[in-house]
């Protein structure tokens, strides 16, 4: 197969993929599968049978029929479709021109829509398979352009012979010369009436002289044609050479290596908020997005209806971040465990369904005026910073101590939850809390107020009744007086918790819709996610008579790569259970409980009862890894791609960067050395971290090991070159010692350039001194050099003392050589070359 | 391969970098993430076909050959052989180029570059390539700097290295026909200028006697040996197939030459070239060649290969001149010709101009005065000159 085959094939591939580009993000395989047919066919009918091949006037019926029915979807379309229809336009015109008798121009059109056709996929695709697609793209692209270059590099070399290029050139030149009126009013006419499409109509070339672009390629002929058949390039036959191995083998490593500088620029260049511009015909374009486009909640609500959390994704997007650190000293707090983060509190159950209770008006959280010691003592902050996000509900662990004055939060005590006035943008607060005690964030806290138990007792009883005969049978079981509130309800949060008859599991259930959701939960199909499980303990506390409400926030245990703080993700989404704990029931000692907790109003009982995710096994459990797999992908890839910004590219790409650096700065800083002949000291308060420490974290450290390696292993052989090329610069300097030195003999070779220039080069049979005594004899026979012919053999003598003798040249010898050498190189410079000697009779 | 390296970007380069430039630009004022890393995947590739044409080039190594003799307006076989050296990687759509440029005036209008094109030359391994090249003018032309260059894998980018390195090469001059014309003349110089003259005793060595014959001359007869035989007998003399020719060229073109008085210059030297190789060829004599141009030249010596090559060169870099170079050329010439040398001028002027004059009247001394009478003289510009000579 030659290259032209090879290059249609490729042509066909590209114009598919293009196509699946364009429609395999919208849903439709339709057009790719029929461009699919017609580039098989063009391959077959048109490049190797040659039965169809259509020529200019077809072709410009196509194209005008082309750009007429474009211009009609146009008109008719929704927006958001308008940029399809470009993109299908251009598909068809790449679909036509494979059926045209093939040309230089035939290809290189077909190539410039097919970039063009990847910049408006760009457009409106960002999907993570639009990467794959992309990747496998550029390769066929990539090969294509490779195909094509090799293809024209043969006709403009071969087809004319050695002298062609600048045959070529000249007939270029001529054929610039004269501007065809009737030409460009053609073009202009067509312009007006197809728009950009006039690019590719075909309009009749007036000579072949005067097109370039429409040579159709041609194989030998001529004088160097049949000095071919003398003598062939010995590797002509690209199997046996390994030429078609290697030709892909280097396409798949330029596609590699395009792809990691193209990301490389992805990550380095600035973001700076970019312009919205808005191109109103055009409907959506993933251009004119804003830059921050809020992110819509997945899992969080401040209402709950059972079973529609089952379609939910597992997604990874991240919600918010909140670090800790003690309020008197500032020093990070280090936390054991999990920590749930409150959103929002649902008090009424109704089939199947949780709701808030009635909001009230929303007041300012104000600091308290007395904040002596005892209130601030073990307090610890919370400082949180929530991503644009088109919820109010704000987040944080609970109960709250306002160290802050911030008007922007506010707290709708009706339903005690904080929430702020404006969405959809980033936001940070600081909070401090009273929930944790030696790292651990306490289960049992204190009431804020007064609590309306009556309200959190009500349950559905007449739709329930195996759940209440189900906890009254848990509670007989273990045997519990109806006075041990807190015993009764750890019961039931172990037993559904505990491994057995319950079992997690986000994916969607089989209901009877006869029932209500929990009572199917618990009597028929007991697989569910978190929201069953806080429901169902939720309730069955009140069946109980215990007062219980459910939460609905996020529990996170993920440190960042830092450990500095929580980065709590969309699928940290998560439902728990508060039972309320009258101060009569209330346990005894209450160890480790902050000071200024009150506990006159009773205390909430953070409780639990979702088991862990079950282990699976098998192909189910295969495609279910794959399916996770590919959504982490595809929310790496919006994450990391699509939404990336300034302030990930400062946090990320950056990040790395000061890594590196950090290393560095740390071995210029004199002070830890200092520090290793200093006391320890005890108890020193740790600062927050700085920038540098972040940047220390063990992750990036590794990256950054990981980067350098790489860097190392790319640049692996020119690792030896550069320290030669080091040692020859500072040997240079006299590091190495003078003997070292190469412009000791640096001059000879200037001798052996300048006599190069006179057509004398040294032969490898040759000494120095030989060369030099022939040189000399050559130059003699020259009339206007003889006078130069001894300055050769006396050049080369320096050059064996020095080299050879260890000797180095004193002033006047140099001086000597120095002006020998700018004799011969005025004289052979400024005379006439070797050849004319002989001339003279 | 050595010497200096350079990368240039094509013209489809220029273009490619100028709608890349545009797609960046737009992209990051847009913050178009997806068209950004479209376009940084295809900078990449700029840069990736950058690095791969600078390793392709590093390890090739290029030799030319030329043929020995050149004539102008012939063509030769020009091979051209490219190694790559390298182990593993190999070398894509090279082009090995040799500049051939005139020096001083003769081909100096010439500035051709002679190409050849290896779409793939696989490592370690040497690929040759030979094509037909023609030069149209004599003359001696400067060979080099050889270069070679890669445009793999796009085209965008061409990557050049260029030895300093640099040869020379003579293209001897356009040889022609010599006609029947010219045939007869020499072999009526062979023996004696209108058959009138007898042959010279002095050059003619003594072959033997035989008996008399009616016709022969009696100052033929060997009186001696006719006692000694007793009857009349004749001596024989050998009469040599291959006389010692002169050919003297004269370059002469006016101050002001136009196409035709060039034309006659080059005709005059492809005559005197095409006698020079006909003689060479022939051999068993011996050869003066004499050129009045700008710089005056002479050689002789028997008439063998390197006389010939000599008598080229020197033919291929004479120059006309518009003084009068021939009177002196004559007096060096006539004082060591041999008085049996066949001698012929070949000049650029007019039929008319006197050039048979002044070479009779050339001479110093009668010996010197009778070779300058022995002098044909044939001119470029005469219509007669295809009775001579053509050339194709």
């Amino acid at each position: 197969m030659n290259v032209r085959r090879r290059l249609d094939l490729a042509i066909g591939a590209m114009v598919v993929l293009g196509a699946l580009l364009i429609r395999a993000g919208q849903g439709g395989l339709a057009l790719p599968s029929g461009v699919l047919a017609a580039a098989v066919a063009a391959f077959w009918l048109t490049d190797v049978t040659g039965r169809i091949r259509l020529r200019g006037g077809p072709i410009n019926l196509a194209i005008i029929a082309i750009g007429v029915a474009t211009v009609g979807r146009f008109v008719a379309a929704p927006s958001s479709f308008e940029v399809q229809s470009l993109a299908d336009a251009l598909v068809c015109v790449q679909v036509v021109l494979l059926f045209e008798e093939k040309t230089l121009r035939t290809w290189w059109d077909l190539v410039a829509l097919g970039v063009f056709l990847a910049i408006v996929a760009a457009a409106f695709n960002e999907g993570a398979w639009f990467g794959t697609l992309m990747a496998a793209y550029l390769f066929v692209v990539l090969s294509v352009l490779a195909l094509l270059f090799l293809l024209r590099e043969r006709i403009e070399y071969d087809g004319d012979g050695a002298w062609g290029v600048g045959t070529q050139s000249l007939r270029g030149i001529a054929g610039r010369r004269g501007v065809d009126w009737r030409r460009v009013r053609k073009v202009a006419l067509a312009t007006l009436l197809v728009g950009p499409a006039s690019l590719f109509l075909r309009f009749r070339e007036p000579s072949p002289r005067r097109s370039g672009r429409a040579a159709e390629p041609s194989h030998g002929g001529g004088r160097a044609a049949a000095a071919d058949r003398r003598a062939r390039p010995v590797a002509s036959d690209p199997a046996r050479s390994g030429m078609e191995s290697e030709f892909w083998r280097r396409m798949t490593r330029i596609t590699l290596a395009a792809l990691s500088v193209g990301m490389a620029v992805f990550l380095a260049v600035p973001r700076f908020g970019g312009i919205q511009f808005s191109l109103a015909r055009f409907g959506y374009l993933a251009w004119t997005r804003p830059a921050q486009e809020p992110a819509r909640t997945v899992g969080f609500s401040d209402r709950v209806q059972l079973g529609e959390l089952e379609a939910a994704v597992d997604n990874a997007e991240q919600v918010l971040d909140i670090a800790f650190s003690e309020h008197a000293s500032s020093r990070r707090y280090r936390i054991d465990g999990s920590v749930y983060l409150r959103g929002v509190v649902l008090t009424t159950y109704s089939r199947g369904g949780w709701e808030t209770g009635p909001s009230g008006p929303g007041i300012l959280l104000r600091r308290p005026d007395s904040s002596d010691a005892a209130q601030t003592a073990g307090l610890v902050r919370q400082r949180v910073t929530i991503e644009p996000l088109d919820r109010p509900e704000l987040f944080c662990v609970w109960p709250i101590v306002v160290t802050n004055d911030d008007s922007r939060v506010r707290l709708d005590p009706g339903r005690e939850r904080l929430y702020r006035e404006r969405v959809n943008r980033q936001f940070s607060y600081v909070l401090g809390t009273t929930a944790f005690d030696g790292g651990v964030q306490m289960d049992l806290v204190p009431c804020d107020g007064r609590v309306e138990s009556r309200s959190l007792l009500g349950w559905p009883s007449q739709a329930l009744p195996g759940l209440a005969a189900k906890a009254r049978q848990w509670v007989a079981e273990a045997g519990l007086a109806e006075a041990d509130v807190l015993g009764r309800a750890r019961l039931l949060e172990s037993r559904l918790r505990d491994p057995g008859h319950f079992e997690y599991t986000l994916e969607p259930q089989p209901r009877d819709p006869a029932l209500d959701p929990i009572e199917d939960f618990i009597a028929n199909h007991p697989r569910g996610n978190c929201e069953y499980f806080a429901a169902t303990l939720a309730l069955m506390l009140r069946s109980q008579g215990i007062a219980s409400r459910m939460i609905v926030g996020y529990k996170c245990d993920a440190l960042d790569d830092l450990g500095e703080f929580y980065r709590v993700r969309q699928s940290h989404a998560h439902a728990w259970v508060e039972a309320y704990l009258a101060p009569e029931r209330l346990p005894a000692p209450r160890p480790g409980h902050h000071p200024a907790a009150r506990w006159t109003e009773g205390g909430w009982l953070r409780l639990d009862p979702t088991p862990p995710a079950p282990g699976g096994g098998g192909v189910a459990t295969l495609a279910r890894g794959m399916q996770y797999w590919l959504q982490r992908i595809e929310v790496f890839w919006n994450q990391y791609i699509v939404h990336w910004n300034g302030a990930r590219q400062r946090e990320i790409a950056f990040g790395v960067l000061a890594a590196l650096a950090m290393p560095l700065r740390r071995l210029m800083d004199l002070t830890p050395w200092g520090g290793l002949f200093a006391e320890p000291e005890e108890d020193r308060p740790a600062a927050d971290p700085t920038p540098g420490e972040r940047a220390l974290s063990p992750s990036r450290l590794g990256l950054s090991v990981v980067l350098v390696g790489l860097l190392v292993v790319l640049c692996r052989r020119r690792i030896p070159f550069a320290i030669r090329r080091l040692w020859s610069a500072l040997s240079a300097r006299g590091v190495g010692g003078p003997d070292r030195r190469p412009s000791a003999v640096e001059f000879y070779r200037r001798l052996e350039r300048i006599l190069a220039r006179q057509g004398l080069t040294r032969g490898p049979h040759q000494t120095q001194r030989e060369f030099a005594r022939r040189a000399g004899a050559r130059l003699a026979q020259c009339g206007g050099l003889a006078p130069l012919a001894a300055l050769p053999v006396g050049i080369a003598e320096a050059f064996y003392q020095v080299r050879f003798g260890g000797e180095p040249l004193d002033r006047s010898q140099a001086t000597a050589v120095e002006e020998a050498l700018g004799r011969l190189a005025g004289a052979i410079d400024g005379k006439p070359r070797r050849g004319q000697d002989g001339v003279s009779p | 391969m050595g010497g200096q390296r350079r990368t240039t970007l094509s013209r489809e380069g220029w273009y490619y970098v100028g709608a890349l430039g545009i797609a960046i630009a737009w992209a990051v004022l847009v913050e178009a993430n997806l068209l950004l890393l479209l376009a940084g995947a295809f900078l990449g590739a700029l840069v990736a076909s950058w690095r791969l044409a600078r390793a392709m080039i590093r390890g090739v190594e290029v030799r030319w050959r030329l043929p020995t003799r050149i004539y102008a307006g012939e063509s030769f076989l020009v091979t051209v052989e490219v190694t790559n050296t390298r182990k593993r990687l190999g070398s894509w759509a090279l082009v090995a180029q040799e500049e051939v440029s005139g020096e001083e005036g003769r081909g100096g209008k010439a500035n051709v570059p002679l190409r050849a094109f290896f779409p793939y030359v696989p490592p370690r391994a040497t690929c040759r390539r030979a094509f037909l090249a023609r030069l149209p003018e004599r003359g001696r032309y400067r060979l080099g700097p050889p270069r070679v260059w890669t445009r793999f894998p796009f085209g965008l980018l061409r990557h050049t290295s260029t030895l300093e390195r640099s040869g020379s090469l003579t293209v001897y001059p356009r040889l022609g026909c010599l006609a029947s014309g010219w045939m007869e003349r020499h072999r009526a110089a062979a023996l004696g200028d209108g058959g009138g003259r007898r042959p010279s005793r002095v050059s003619n060595e003594f072959y033997g006697v035989r008996e008399w014959q009616s016709g022969d001359g009696l100052r033929r007869l060997h009186w001696r040996a006719s006692a000694r035989h007793a009857k009349l007998v004749v001596r024989q003399h050998e009469q040599p197939r291959n006389r010692n020719l002169a050919v003297l060229v004269d370059l002469w073109q006016p101050a002001e030459p136009d196409a035709a008085d060039r034309e006659s210059v080059e005709r005059a030297v492809s005559l005197a070239a095409t006698v020079v190789v006909a003689v060479c060829s022939a051999g068993r004599s011996n050869l003066a060649l004499a050129v009045a141009g700008r710089s005056p030249s002479w050689t002789t010596g028997p008439a063998s290969m390197p006389r010939m090559e000599q008598a080229l060169e020197q033919l291929a870099v004479a120059q006309a001149t518009g003084g009068d170079a021939l009177q002196e050329l004559l007096q060096r010439v006539l004082g060591q010709v041999r008085p049996d040398d066949e001698l012929v001028l070949i000049g650029t002027r007019h039929r008319d101009s006197g050039d048979l004059e002044r070479c009779h009247a050339a001479g110093n001394g009668p010996a010197q005065r009778t070779a300058a009478r022995r002098i044909r003289v044939i001119h470029v510009a005469d219509p007669r000159l295809g009775e001579y000579f053509r050339i194709e």
